[in-house]
Protein backbone atom coordinates (compact mmCIF):
# COMPACT_ATOMS: atom_id res chain seq x y z
CA UNK A 1 0.00 0.00 0.00
CA UNK A 2 1.25 3.17 -0.90
CA UNK A 3 2.23 5.94 1.82
CA UNK A 4 -0.65 8.03 1.04
CA UNK A 5 -2.66 5.38 0.70
CA UNK A 6 -2.22 4.11 4.12
CA UNK A 7 -2.41 7.66 6.09
CA UNK A 8 -6.14 7.52 4.51
CA UNK A 9 -6.87 4.68 5.61
CA UNK A 10 -5.66 5.59 9.57
CA UNK A 11 -7.83 8.71 9.11
CA UNK A 12 -10.60 6.35 8.80
CA UNK A 13 -9.90 3.91 11.40
CA UNK A 14 -8.58 6.29 14.24
CA UNK A 15 -12.10 7.55 14.08
CA UNK A 16 -15.20 5.66 15.38
CA UNK A 17 -17.49 6.83 12.51
CA UNK A 18 -16.28 3.45 9.85
CA UNK A 19 -17.74 0.40 12.91
CA UNK A 20 -20.50 2.21 13.57
CA UNK A 21 -21.53 2.41 10.16
CA UNK A 22 -20.41 -1.18 9.97
CA UNK A 23 -22.82 -2.13 12.26
CA UNK A 24 -25.64 -0.37 11.20
CA UNK A 25 -24.51 -1.78 7.25
CA UNK A 26 -25.24 -5.55 9.17
CA UNK A 27 -28.19 -4.83 11.44
CA UNK A 28 -30.00 -2.29 9.40
CA UNK A 29 -29.64 -4.12 5.95
CA UNK A 30 -30.10 -7.41 7.27
CA UNK A 31 -33.73 -5.94 8.09
CA UNK A 32 -34.39 -4.56 4.60
CA UNK A 33 -33.52 -8.13 3.26
CA UNK A 34 -36.23 -9.49 5.05
CA UNK A 35 -38.63 -6.99 3.19
CA UNK A 36 -38.15 -8.52 -0.45
CA UNK A 37 -38.67 -12.18 1.50
CA UNK A 38 -42.11 -10.91 3.03
CA UNK A 39 -43.58 -9.69 0.38
CA UNK A 40 -43.00 -12.86 -1.71
CA UNK A 41 -44.36 -14.53 0.83
CA UNK A 42 -47.47 -12.49 0.83
CA UNK A 43 -47.83 -12.34 -2.80
CA UNK A 44 -51.07 -13.94 -3.75
CA UNK A 45 -50.09 -17.30 -5.80
CA UNK A 46 -52.84 -19.98 -6.61
CA UNK A 47 -52.54 -23.16 -4.47
CA UNK A 48 -50.02 -25.74 -5.93
CA UNK A 49 -47.92 -23.71 -7.33
CA UNK A 50 -43.76 -23.60 -6.78
CA UNK A 51 -42.60 -21.87 -3.52
CA UNK A 52 -41.91 -18.09 -3.57
CA UNK A 53 -38.50 -18.72 -2.95
CA UNK A 54 -38.08 -20.90 -6.05
CA UNK A 55 -37.96 -17.83 -8.43
CA UNK A 56 -33.85 -16.76 -8.60
CA UNK A 57 -34.76 -12.95 -8.56
CA UNK A 58 -36.81 -12.80 -5.65
CA UNK A 59 -33.66 -15.35 -3.77
CA UNK A 60 -31.10 -12.68 -5.26
CA UNK A 61 -33.60 -9.25 -4.11
CA UNK A 62 -32.93 -10.92 -0.21
CA UNK A 63 -29.06 -11.45 -1.04
CA UNK A 64 -29.37 -7.74 -1.65
CA UNK A 65 -32.11 -6.59 -0.30
CA UNK A 66 -29.75 -4.25 2.40
CA UNK A 67 -28.87 -2.78 -0.65
CA UNK A 68 -30.81 0.26 -0.81
CA UNK A 69 -29.76 1.09 2.93
CA UNK A 70 -26.52 0.20 2.82
CA UNK A 71 -25.58 2.23 0.07
CA UNK A 72 -26.79 5.28 1.69
CA UNK A 73 -24.43 4.39 4.61
CA UNK A 74 -21.52 4.16 2.15
CA UNK A 75 -22.11 7.44 0.72
CA UNK A 76 -22.66 8.61 4.39
CA UNK A 77 -18.52 7.40 5.24
CA UNK A 78 -18.03 9.09 1.97
CA UNK A 79 -19.06 12.71 2.59
CA UNK A 80 -17.77 12.76 6.22
CA UNK A 81 -14.45 11.18 5.21
CA UNK A 82 -13.62 14.36 3.26
CA UNK A 83 -16.78 17.04 5.62
CA UNK A 84 -14.60 16.21 8.18
CA UNK A 85 -11.21 17.29 6.65
CA UNK A 86 -12.72 20.78 5.76
CA UNK A 87 -15.14 20.90 9.05
CA UNK A 88 -11.75 20.64 11.24
CA UNK A 89 -9.74 22.62 8.91
CA UNK A 90 -7.33 19.54 8.30
CA UNK A 91 -7.17 19.09 4.27
CA UNK A 92 -4.03 21.57 4.43
CA UNK A 93 -2.68 19.13 6.77
CA UNK A 94 -2.95 16.58 3.88
CA UNK A 95 -1.87 19.01 0.96
CA UNK A 96 1.10 19.52 2.97
CA UNK A 97 1.99 16.06 3.04
CA UNK A 98 1.44 15.25 -0.70
CA UNK A 99 0.80 18.47 -2.40
CA UNK A 100 0.04 16.61 -5.58
CA UNK A 101 -4.01 16.81 -4.44
CA UNK A 102 -4.62 14.80 -7.26
CA UNK A 103 -3.18 12.09 -5.46
CA UNK A 104 -4.15 12.67 -1.76
CA UNK A 105 -7.92 13.48 -3.24
CA UNK A 106 -7.01 9.39 -5.30
CA UNK A 107 -6.04 7.78 -2.15
CA UNK A 108 -8.66 9.12 -0.36
CA UNK A 109 -10.76 7.98 -2.95
CA UNK A 110 -8.98 4.46 -2.53
CA UNK A 111 -9.67 4.40 0.70
CA UNK A 112 -13.50 5.08 1.23
CA UNK A 113 -14.01 2.57 -1.86
CA UNK A 114 -11.82 -0.25 0.53
CA UNK A 115 -14.43 0.59 3.74
CA UNK A 116 -17.48 0.81 0.75
CA UNK A 117 -16.50 -3.11 -0.29
CA UNK A 118 -16.57 -3.90 3.41
CA UNK A 119 -19.59 -2.56 3.46
CA UNK A 120 -21.14 -4.21 0.26
CA UNK A 121 -19.83 -7.10 1.52
CA UNK A 122 -21.23 -6.63 5.13
CA UNK A 123 -24.34 -6.03 3.45
CA UNK A 124 -24.53 -9.04 1.04
CA UNK A 125 -23.68 -11.60 3.83
CA UNK A 126 -26.85 -9.91 5.93
CA UNK A 127 -28.66 -10.52 2.98
CA UNK A 128 -27.48 -14.32 2.30
CA UNK A 129 -28.07 -14.78 6.39
CA UNK A 130 -31.70 -13.61 5.77
CA UNK A 131 -32.66 -15.69 2.70
CA UNK A 132 -31.34 -18.79 4.71
CA UNK A 133 -34.68 -19.65 6.82
CA UNK A 134 -36.82 -18.13 4.09
CA UNK A 135 -35.88 -20.48 1.58
CA UNK A 136 -35.05 -23.39 4.03
CA UNK A 137 -38.78 -23.43 5.41
CA UNK A 138 -40.25 -23.06 2.04
CA UNK A 139 -38.63 -25.57 0.07
CA UNK A 140 -37.04 -22.57 -2.52
CA UNK A 141 -33.61 -22.82 -4.09
CA UNK A 142 -30.80 -20.44 -3.51
CA UNK A 143 -30.07 -20.49 -6.83
CA UNK A 144 -26.66 -20.68 -5.88
CA UNK A 145 -25.68 -23.29 -9.42
CA UNK A 146 -26.93 -20.14 -11.81
CA UNK A 147 -23.66 -17.84 -12.51
CA UNK A 148 -26.21 -14.84 -12.14
CA UNK A 149 -26.91 -15.45 -8.57
CA UNK A 150 -22.91 -15.17 -8.32
CA UNK A 151 -22.82 -11.93 -10.49
CA UNK A 152 -25.44 -10.69 -8.55
CA UNK A 153 -23.62 -11.14 -5.40
CA UNK A 154 -19.99 -9.45 -6.57
CA UNK A 155 -21.94 -6.54 -8.09
CA UNK A 156 -23.96 -6.54 -4.64
CA UNK A 157 -20.53 -5.95 -3.19
CA UNK A 158 -18.97 -3.49 -5.79
CA UNK A 159 -22.33 -1.28 -5.98
CA UNK A 160 -22.70 -0.36 -2.03
CA UNK A 161 -18.59 0.31 -2.67
CA UNK A 162 -19.09 2.98 -5.44
CA UNK A 163 -21.90 4.25 -3.60
CA UNK A 164 -18.82 6.27 -1.10
CA UNK A 165 -17.78 7.49 -4.35
CA UNK A 166 -21.23 9.73 -4.84
CA UNK A 167 -20.20 10.37 -1.12
CA UNK A 168 -16.84 11.90 -1.71
CA UNK A 169 -17.76 14.05 -4.78
CA UNK A 170 -20.95 15.69 -2.70
CA UNK A 171 -18.54 16.12 0.21
CA UNK A 172 -15.79 18.01 -1.92
CA UNK A 173 -18.76 19.68 -3.97
CA UNK A 174 -20.89 20.67 -0.56
CA UNK A 175 -18.23 21.77 1.96
CA UNK A 176 -20.48 22.13 4.86
CA UNK A 177 -20.38 19.09 5.97
CA UNK A 178 -24.01 18.80 7.79
CA UNK A 179 -25.26 20.26 4.48
CA UNK A 180 -23.85 17.52 1.96
CA UNK A 181 -25.32 15.07 4.30
CA UNK A 182 -28.98 16.55 4.46
CA UNK A 183 -28.51 16.69 0.39
CA UNK A 184 -26.90 12.83 0.13
CA UNK A 185 -29.26 11.32 2.71
CA UNK A 186 -32.74 13.54 0.88
CA UNK A 187 -31.49 12.77 -2.41
CA UNK A 188 -30.99 8.89 -1.92
CA UNK A 189 -33.36 8.00 0.66
CA UNK A 190 -36.46 10.40 -0.54
CA UNK A 191 -35.56 12.20 -3.85
CA UNK A 192 -34.38 9.37 -5.95
CA UNK A 193 -36.98 6.10 -4.57
CA UNK A 194 -39.57 8.73 -5.19
CA UNK A 195 -38.74 9.00 -8.64
CA UNK A 196 -38.35 5.52 -9.05
CA UNK A 197 -41.61 4.73 -7.73
CA UNK A 198 -43.09 7.42 -9.95
CA UNK A 199 -41.07 5.80 -13.13
CA UNK A 200 -42.21 2.49 -11.37
CA UNK A 201 -45.59 2.49 -11.04
CA UNK A 202 -46.14 4.62 -14.78
CA UNK A 203 -43.94 1.68 -16.61
CA UNK A 204 -41.03 4.24 -17.59
CA UNK A 205 -39.08 1.90 -17.69
CA UNK A 206 -36.27 4.13 -19.74
CA UNK A 207 -36.32 6.68 -16.37
CA UNK A 208 -36.21 3.96 -14.25
CA UNK A 209 -33.48 2.44 -16.05
CA UNK A 210 -31.19 5.49 -15.81
CA UNK A 211 -31.88 6.34 -11.97
CA UNK A 212 -29.05 4.75 -9.28
CA UNK A 213 -31.85 2.51 -8.05
CA UNK A 214 -32.61 0.85 -11.48
CA UNK A 215 -29.33 0.90 -12.61
CA UNK A 216 -28.32 -0.90 -9.44
CA UNK A 217 -31.52 -3.65 -10.22
CA UNK A 218 -30.89 -4.12 -13.74
CA UNK A 219 -26.51 -4.65 -12.70
CA UNK A 220 -27.97 -7.14 -9.49
CA UNK A 221 -30.38 -8.91 -11.84
CA UNK A 222 -32.97 -8.61 -8.40
CA UNK A 223 -36.85 -8.74 -9.56
CA UNK A 224 -38.71 -7.87 -6.28
CA UNK A 225 -41.44 -4.70 -6.43
CA UNK A 226 -39.66 -3.62 -2.73
CA UNK A 227 -36.92 -2.70 -5.17
CA UNK A 228 -39.10 -1.27 -7.97
CA UNK A 229 -37.63 -3.50 -10.57
CA UNK A 230 -38.61 -2.61 -13.58
CA UNK A 231 -40.12 -4.74 -16.86
CA UNK A 232 -37.59 -4.25 -18.78
CA UNK A 233 -34.23 -3.94 -17.30
CA UNK A 234 -30.94 -2.79 -18.98
CA UNK A 235 -28.40 -5.69 -19.17
CA UNK A 236 -26.41 -5.59 -16.24
CA UNK A 237 -23.49 -4.36 -17.59
CA UNK A 238 -25.07 -1.27 -19.20
CA UNK A 239 -27.10 -0.98 -15.35
CA UNK A 240 -23.29 -0.75 -14.03
CA UNK A 241 -22.30 1.50 -16.46
CA UNK A 242 -25.18 3.40 -15.36
CA UNK A 243 -24.46 3.74 -11.76
CA UNK A 244 -20.83 4.01 -12.13
CA UNK A 245 -21.89 7.16 -14.05
CA UNK A 246 -23.45 8.30 -11.05
CA UNK A 247 -21.12 7.48 -8.90
CA UNK A 248 -18.11 9.03 -10.49
CA UNK A 249 -19.25 12.34 -12.06
CA UNK A 250 -19.40 14.03 -8.75
CA UNK A 251 -16.40 12.97 -7.38
CA UNK A 252 -14.81 13.60 -10.43
CA UNK A 253 -16.26 16.86 -10.71
CA UNK A 254 -14.94 16.95 -6.65
CA UNK A 255 -11.92 16.32 -7.47
CA UNK A 256 -11.45 18.60 -10.35
CA UNK A 257 -12.99 21.82 -8.26
CA UNK A 258 -10.53 21.14 -5.41
CA UNK A 259 -7.11 20.61 -7.20
CA UNK A 260 -7.57 24.21 -8.11
CA UNK A 261 -9.02 25.81 -4.69
CA UNK A 262 -7.00 27.85 -2.36
CA UNK A 263 -6.98 26.11 1.52
CA UNK A 264 -8.19 28.53 3.83
CA UNK B 1 21.01 24.96 3.00
CA UNK B 2 19.74 28.29 0.57
CA UNK B 3 17.38 30.57 1.42
CA UNK B 4 13.41 31.12 1.58
CA UNK B 5 13.04 33.36 -1.49
CA UNK B 6 9.73 35.52 -1.33
CA UNK B 7 10.02 37.02 -5.19
CA UNK B 8 7.20 39.73 -5.96
CA UNK B 9 4.60 38.08 -4.87
CA UNK B 10 1.02 39.16 -5.76
CA UNK B 11 -2.08 37.97 -4.71
CA UNK B 12 -5.89 39.45 -5.24
CA UNK B 13 -8.98 38.14 -3.90
CA UNK B 14 -11.24 39.44 -6.06
CA UNK B 15 -10.02 42.30 -7.37
CA UNK B 16 -8.68 43.22 -3.97
CA UNK B 17 -4.97 43.24 -3.67
CA UNK B 18 -3.53 41.28 -0.47
CA UNK B 19 -0.27 41.04 -1.34
CA UNK B 20 1.47 43.82 -3.70
CA UNK B 21 4.79 43.12 -4.95
CA UNK B 22 6.50 41.56 -1.90
CA UNK B 23 10.13 40.36 -1.71
CA UNK B 24 12.58 39.17 0.62
CA UNK B 25 14.50 36.38 1.55
CA UNK B 26 15.13 34.26 4.73
CA UNK B 27 18.37 33.12 5.87
CA UNK B 28 19.31 29.78 7.01
CA UNK B 29 20.76 29.15 10.80
CA UNK B 30 18.58 32.48 11.56
CA UNK B 31 14.73 32.93 13.28
CA UNK B 32 12.85 35.36 10.91
CA UNK B 33 9.96 36.96 12.68
CA UNK B 34 7.63 37.75 10.08
CA UNK B 35 5.17 40.61 11.49
CA UNK B 36 2.84 42.76 10.24
CA UNK B 37 -0.58 44.01 11.56
CA UNK B 38 -3.93 41.20 11.24
CA UNK B 39 -4.90 41.34 7.35
CA UNK B 40 -1.09 42.35 6.29
CA UNK B 41 -0.79 39.44 4.26
CA UNK B 42 1.17 37.37 6.93
CA UNK B 43 -0.81 34.33 6.33
CA UNK B 44 -1.44 34.33 2.67
CA UNK B 45 2.47 34.72 2.33
CA UNK B 46 3.29 31.74 4.26
CA UNK B 47 0.33 29.81 2.74
CA UNK B 48 1.80 30.68 -0.72
CA UNK B 49 4.88 29.51 0.18
CA UNK B 50 4.08 26.24 1.14
CA UNK B 51 1.34 25.33 -2.14
CA UNK B 52 -1.74 25.88 -0.15
CA UNK B 53 -2.71 29.22 -1.74
CA UNK B 54 -1.96 30.20 -5.24
CA UNK B 55 0.07 33.65 -6.05
CA UNK B 56 -1.15 35.35 -8.38
CA UNK B 57 1.91 36.36 -10.24
CA UNK B 58 5.55 36.03 -8.71
CA UNK B 59 6.57 33.03 -6.66
CA UNK B 60 7.73 31.90 -3.44
CA UNK B 61 10.48 28.81 -3.34
CA UNK B 62 12.96 26.89 -0.63
CA UNK B 63 15.86 28.10 -2.62
CA UNK B 64 14.92 27.57 -6.15
CA UNK B 65 12.69 24.43 -5.35
CA UNK B 66 8.78 25.37 -4.89
CA UNK B 67 7.13 23.23 -1.79
CA UNK B 68 4.79 21.20 -4.14
CA UNK B 69 7.89 20.41 -6.14
CA UNK B 70 9.98 18.97 -3.10
CA UNK B 71 10.27 14.85 -2.84
CA UNK B 72 9.09 14.56 0.30
CA UNK B 73 8.09 17.95 1.62
CA UNK B 74 7.60 17.05 4.93
CA UNK B 75 11.66 15.30 5.45
CA UNK B 76 12.45 19.44 3.88
CA UNK B 77 10.03 21.62 5.76
CA UNK B 78 8.04 21.60 8.43
CA UNK B 79 5.10 23.41 9.47
CA UNK B 80 2.57 24.99 12.01
CA UNK B 81 -0.82 26.55 10.86
CA UNK B 82 -3.98 26.88 12.55
CA UNK B 83 -5.43 23.63 12.58
CA UNK B 84 -4.27 20.45 14.50
CA UNK B 85 -6.73 17.57 13.60
CA UNK B 86 -10.12 15.60 14.20
CA UNK B 87 -10.81 15.91 17.65
CA UNK B 88 -11.99 12.56 18.54
CA UNK B 89 -8.54 11.23 17.34
CA UNK B 90 -5.83 10.84 20.01
CA UNK B 91 -2.91 12.99 19.66
CA UNK B 92 -0.72 10.01 18.88
CA UNK B 93 -3.26 8.72 16.33
CA UNK B 94 -3.21 12.40 14.42
CA UNK B 95 0.90 12.05 14.27
CA UNK B 96 0.70 8.55 13.03
CA UNK B 97 -1.38 9.43 10.11
CA UNK B 98 1.30 12.17 9.39
CA UNK B 99 4.10 8.87 9.63
CA UNK B 100 3.53 7.09 6.24
CA UNK B 101 3.91 9.91 3.51
CA UNK B 102 6.94 11.68 6.26
CA UNK B 103 8.46 8.13 5.61
CA UNK B 104 8.94 8.06 9.39
CA UNK B 105 8.05 4.55 11.53
CA UNK B 106 5.75 4.99 14.58
CA UNK B 107 8.98 4.70 16.95
CA UNK B 108 9.67 8.89 15.65
CA UNK B 109 6.29 9.62 16.27
CA UNK B 110 6.52 8.33 20.35
CA UNK B 111 9.86 10.40 20.11
CA UNK B 112 8.76 13.50 19.14
CA UNK B 113 5.94 13.56 21.54
CA UNK B 114 8.69 13.16 24.28
CA UNK B 115 10.30 16.03 22.69
CA UNK B 116 7.23 18.21 22.90
CA UNK B 117 6.39 16.89 26.10
CA UNK B 118 2.70 15.50 25.43
CA UNK B 119 3.93 11.72 26.61
CA UNK B 120 0.97 12.04 29.33
CA UNK B 121 -1.51 13.22 27.23
CA UNK B 122 -1.15 10.96 24.09
CA UNK B 123 -3.69 8.63 24.00
CA UNK B 124 -5.77 11.09 24.81
CA UNK B 125 -8.44 12.72 22.26
CA UNK B 126 -7.07 16.31 20.85
CA UNK B 127 -10.91 17.68 21.66
CA UNK B 128 -9.36 17.45 25.45
CA UNK B 129 -6.11 19.25 24.78
CA UNK B 130 -5.39 22.45 25.76
CA UNK B 131 -4.46 25.26 23.20
CA UNK B 132 -1.33 25.22 24.32
CA UNK B 133 -1.02 21.64 23.95
CA UNK B 134 -2.57 21.51 20.15
CA UNK B 135 0.51 23.70 19.41
CA UNK B 136 2.86 21.88 20.79
CA UNK B 137 1.33 18.87 19.09
CA UNK B 138 1.41 20.59 15.83
CA UNK B 139 5.36 20.89 16.17
CA UNK B 140 5.47 17.28 16.89
CA UNK B 141 3.92 17.07 13.24
CA UNK B 142 5.92 20.14 12.12
CA UNK B 143 9.51 18.49 13.33
CA UNK B 144 8.49 14.42 12.61
CA UNK B 145 10.21 14.43 9.41
CA UNK B 146 13.43 16.13 10.86
CA UNK B 147 12.79 19.45 8.48
CA UNK B 148 15.63 21.80 7.72
CA UNK B 149 12.67 25.04 7.40
CA UNK B 150 10.39 25.67 9.81
CA UNK B 151 7.24 27.67 8.99
CA UNK B 152 4.87 28.47 11.79
CA UNK B 153 2.33 31.03 11.37
CA UNK B 154 1.44 32.72 15.16
CA UNK B 155 2.76 29.90 17.18
CA UNK B 156 2.40 31.91 20.42
CA UNK B 157 -0.48 32.22 20.38
CA UNK B 158 -2.43 30.08 23.16
CA UNK B 159 0.87 29.18 24.83
CA UNK B 160 1.70 30.23 28.41
CA UNK B 161 4.06 32.01 29.52
CA UNK B 162 6.06 28.87 30.40
CA UNK B 163 5.57 27.29 26.73
CA UNK B 164 6.16 30.44 25.23
CA UNK B 165 10.19 29.92 26.91
CA UNK B 166 10.00 26.37 25.70
CA UNK B 167 9.08 27.38 22.05
CA UNK B 168 11.74 30.07 22.11
CA UNK B 169 14.80 27.64 23.34
CA UNK B 170 13.60 25.28 21.09
CA UNK B 171 13.44 27.38 17.91
CA UNK B 172 16.79 29.09 18.88
CA UNK B 173 18.40 25.30 19.16
CA UNK B 174 16.66 24.65 15.78
CA UNK B 175 18.11 27.64 14.18
CA UNK B 176 21.63 26.78 15.63
CA UNK B 177 22.19 23.63 13.61
CA UNK B 178 22.18 25.69 10.58
CA UNK B 179 18.39 25.71 9.98
CA UNK B 180 15.59 28.10 8.90
CA UNK B 181 13.01 29.32 10.97
CA UNK B 182 9.99 31.93 9.60
CA UNK B 183 7.33 32.38 12.31
CA UNK B 184 4.79 35.16 11.76
CA UNK B 185 3.67 37.19 14.72
CA UNK B 186 1.86 40.13 16.01
CA UNK B 187 2.73 39.24 20.14
CA UNK B 188 5.86 41.48 19.27
CA UNK B 189 7.52 40.98 22.76
CA UNK B 190 7.47 37.29 22.04
CA UNK B 191 9.29 37.67 19.08
CA UNK B 192 11.81 40.04 20.39
CA UNK B 193 13.87 37.83 22.50
CA UNK B 194 13.20 34.84 19.75
CA UNK B 195 14.40 36.33 16.37
CA UNK B 196 17.74 37.34 14.67
CA UNK B 197 15.96 38.67 11.91
CA UNK B 198 12.38 40.90 11.15
CA UNK B 199 10.49 41.49 7.97
CA UNK B 200 7.64 43.86 8.28
CA UNK B 201 4.80 43.90 6.22
CA UNK B 202 1.23 45.87 5.99
CA UNK B 203 -0.89 45.89 3.74
CA UNK B 204 0.79 43.51 1.53
CA UNK B 205 4.32 45.58 0.90
CA UNK B 206 7.63 45.05 2.77
CA UNK B 207 8.53 47.87 5.24
CA UNK B 208 10.98 46.30 7.00
CA UNK B 209 13.65 43.98 6.67
CA UNK B 210 16.47 44.13 9.43
CA UNK B 211 18.72 42.28 11.89
CA UNK B 212 17.43 42.58 15.60
CA UNK B 213 20.80 43.77 16.29
CA UNK B 214 20.70 46.63 13.80
CA UNK B 215 17.58 47.84 15.61
CA UNK B 216 19.33 48.45 18.71
CA UNK B 217 17.10 47.50 20.80
CA UNK B 218 18.18 47.38 24.62
CA UNK B 219 20.39 50.37 23.21
CA UNK B 220 18.22 53.00 24.83
CA UNK B 221 18.54 56.31 25.67
CA UNK B 222 18.15 58.99 28.75
CA UNK B 223 15.81 61.71 29.20
CA UNK B 224 17.53 64.71 31.09
CA UNK B 225 15.79 67.50 32.08
CA UNK B 226 17.42 70.67 33.77
CA UNK B 227 17.68 74.35 34.09
CA UNK B 228 20.31 75.18 31.29
CA UNK B 229 20.20 72.91 28.42
CA UNK B 230 23.32 74.51 27.13
CA UNK B 231 25.25 73.75 30.60
CA UNK B 232 24.78 70.10 30.22
CA UNK B 233 25.02 69.92 26.86
CA UNK B 234 28.46 70.92 27.24
CA UNK B 235 29.00 68.32 30.46
CA UNK B 236 27.76 65.08 28.84
CA UNK B 237 29.09 65.30 25.58
CA UNK B 238 31.67 63.06 26.17
CA UNK B 239 28.97 60.05 26.81
CA UNK B 240 27.42 60.06 23.60
CA UNK B 241 28.28 60.55 20.40
CA UNK B 242 24.68 62.27 19.81
CA UNK B 243 22.66 64.55 22.63
CA UNK B 244 19.46 66.50 21.17
CA UNK B 245 17.52 69.25 22.39
CA UNK B 246 13.84 68.48 22.72
CA UNK B 247 10.67 70.22 23.73
CA UNK B 248 7.23 68.65 25.34
CA UNK B 249 4.66 70.32 27.56
CA UNK B 250 7.15 70.96 30.29
CA UNK B 251 9.40 72.86 28.47
CA UNK B 252 13.24 71.53 26.89
CA UNK B 253 15.13 68.49 27.56
CA UNK B 254 17.90 66.60 26.58
CA UNK B 255 18.28 63.17 25.29
CA UNK B 256 20.79 61.30 25.47
CA UNK B 257 21.90 58.56 23.38
CA UNK B 258 23.26 56.25 25.74
CA UNK B 259 21.25 53.75 28.33
CA UNK B 260 23.60 54.25 30.98
CA UNK B 261 21.85 56.64 33.05
CA UNK B 262 23.82 56.38 35.95
CA UNK B 263 26.67 57.82 34.00
CA UNK B 264 24.94 60.73 32.92
CA UNK B 265 23.89 61.39 36.55
CA UNK B 266 27.63 61.26 37.13
CA UNK B 267 28.44 63.28 34.82
CA UNK B 268 26.33 66.26 35.76
CA UNK B 269 26.53 65.74 39.51
CA UNK B 270 30.66 66.22 38.70
CA UNK B 271 29.36 69.31 36.48
CA UNK B 272 27.45 70.46 39.73
CA UNK B 273 24.31 70.80 37.62
CA UNK B 274 20.82 70.71 39.45
CA UNK B 275 18.81 67.45 37.68
CA UNK B 276 14.90 67.80 37.81
CA UNK B 277 14.54 65.13 35.90
CA UNK B 278 16.67 62.55 35.09
CA UNK B 279 14.94 58.73 33.17
CA UNK B 280 16.30 56.14 31.04
CA UNK B 281 14.32 55.50 28.18
CA UNK B 282 14.54 51.88 26.61
CA UNK B 283 13.27 51.31 23.22
CA UNK B 284 12.06 48.02 22.52
CA UNK B 285 10.33 46.29 19.27
CA UNK B 286 6.74 47.54 19.99
CA UNK B 287 7.93 51.16 19.81
CA UNK B 288 10.15 50.10 16.72
CA UNK B 289 7.51 48.10 14.86
CA UNK B 290 4.62 51.03 15.50
CA UNK B 291 7.12 53.70 14.23
CA UNK B 292 8.12 51.55 10.96
CA UNK B 293 3.88 51.19 10.35
CA UNK B 294 3.25 54.75 10.94
CA UNK B 295 5.66 56.20 8.50
CA UNK B 296 4.83 53.57 6.14
CA UNK B 297 1.24 55.05 6.53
Amino acid sequence: MSAVLRAEVLKITTTRLWWILLICVFVIGGCYATLPAVVALLQHRPAGSASPFSDPGTVRSIYNGGNTVSRILAMVLGIVAIGNEYRHRTLATGYLATPRRSRLLTAKAGSVLIFGLVYGLTSVIAGVLVAVPFVLARHGAFALDQVTTWRSLVLGVLSVALWTMIGMGLGILIKNLLAALLVGIVFAYLVEPILSAVCYLRGWDAGLNLLPTGATNAMLSTTSPVLFAGQHPYPWWLGALVLAAWCLLPAVAGVLSAVRQDVE
Amino acid sequence: MPPIIIDRLVKSYDGKLALRNLSFTVEPGRVTGFLGPNGAGKTTTLRILVGLVAPTTGSATFGDVAYADLPRPQRTVGCVLDATGHPGRTGRNHLRILAPTAGVRDRRVDEVIEMVGLTEVARDAIGSYSQGMQQRLALAGAILGDPSYLILDEPAVGLDPEGIRWLRTFLRDFAAQGRTVLMSSHVLNEVEATVDDIVVINRGQLIAHTKMSELGIGAGSTKVRVQNPDLALRALAHLAAQVEIDRDGHGAYLRVHTADVGAVGAALFSAGIVVSELVGERRDLEREFFSMLESSW
